[in-house]
């Protein structure tokens, strides 16, 4: 199965924005995050961070709901972009 | 118990909350419904993370599998081509000491085996007999305390001895 180049398109496009959302997070949050993404615990992330192994589902709950809030805006500031 | 923050939530919903708080938690979801429509939430918005991050994974792993399957064979090839190469020398060595010792077992079978072992008790001067008797026996022994590679150059020493 190929996927279609509107596709291709769409998956890049995808790729950019959540790269540049996770640039709008702080970077011991996109840090969290990224060390729970790759498959860390709780434990190794404040290990590898230095927080508090309490704050560690806070900040990345934190973390999350930036990402997702700074992709919407990402998408949405696009959109208008390509409107106006 | 109070209501759950959102940060505990999310420990919750990785699975990274000690047994005791996440029984306790479990015990007040079940009884407070603001709490349960927040889990409800903070699920979605976890989901949504995650396939956010999923989706840009790929992009920022460059090292293409394919690459990784084109070196490995070579590797695990060269260790095949070694394993194999110990296992054919071990093989030499064991077939050559088990050819060389064939004739040692038939003389130690041999009725004067008990009269050999009984000179040796002795330690006297040995015989001409003795010497003979023993010289098969010495045979395995050295093979057996050095490699198949001497024993092949001792090997070809004596059949050059037999040319001459």
């Amino acid at each position: 199965m190929h996927s279609s180049p509107e596709e291709d398109i769409d998956a890049e496009t995808r790729t950019k924005h959540v790269r540049a959302a996770l640039d709008e997070l702080t970077p011991r949050d996109r840090e969290a995050l990224l060390l729970w993404d790759s498959g860390m615990s709780y434990d190794e992330i404040a290990a590898q961070t230095g927080l508090a192994r309490g704050a560690v589902g806070t900040t990345l709950a934190r973390a999350r709901r930036r990402l997702v809030e700074a992709y919407d805006a990402g998408l949405e500031g696009g959109q208008h972009v390509a409107r106006g | 118990m109070s209501h759950v923050d959102e940060g505990t939530l999310h420990a919750y919903l990785d699975g990274e909350l000690p047994s005791a708080e996440r029984t306790a938690v479990e015990a007040h979801l079940a009884e407070c419904a603001r709490c349960r429509a927040n889990l409800v939430e903070e699920r979605a918005l976890r989901e949504r993370a995650s396939a956010l991050l999923g989706s840009a994974r790929p992009v920022e792993r460059p090292a293409p599998p394919l690459e990784q399957l084109r070196r490995e064979p070579k590797r695990s090839h060269w260790h095949v081509r070694r394993s194999f190469a110990w296992a054919a020398s071990i093989a030499v060595a064991l077939g050559l000491g088990y050819y060389m010792r064939t004739p040692a077992r038939r003389v130690a079978s041999s009725p004067e085996s008990g009269q050999r072992v009984a000179v040796a008790q002795n330690r006297g001067p040995a015989t001409e007999e003795d010497k003979a008797l023993h010289q098969p026996r010495l045979r395995p022994r050295a093979i057996c305390t050095i490699g198949a590679r001497r024993v092949r150059r001792m090997k070809s020493t004596r059949r050059r001895k037999w040319l001459r």
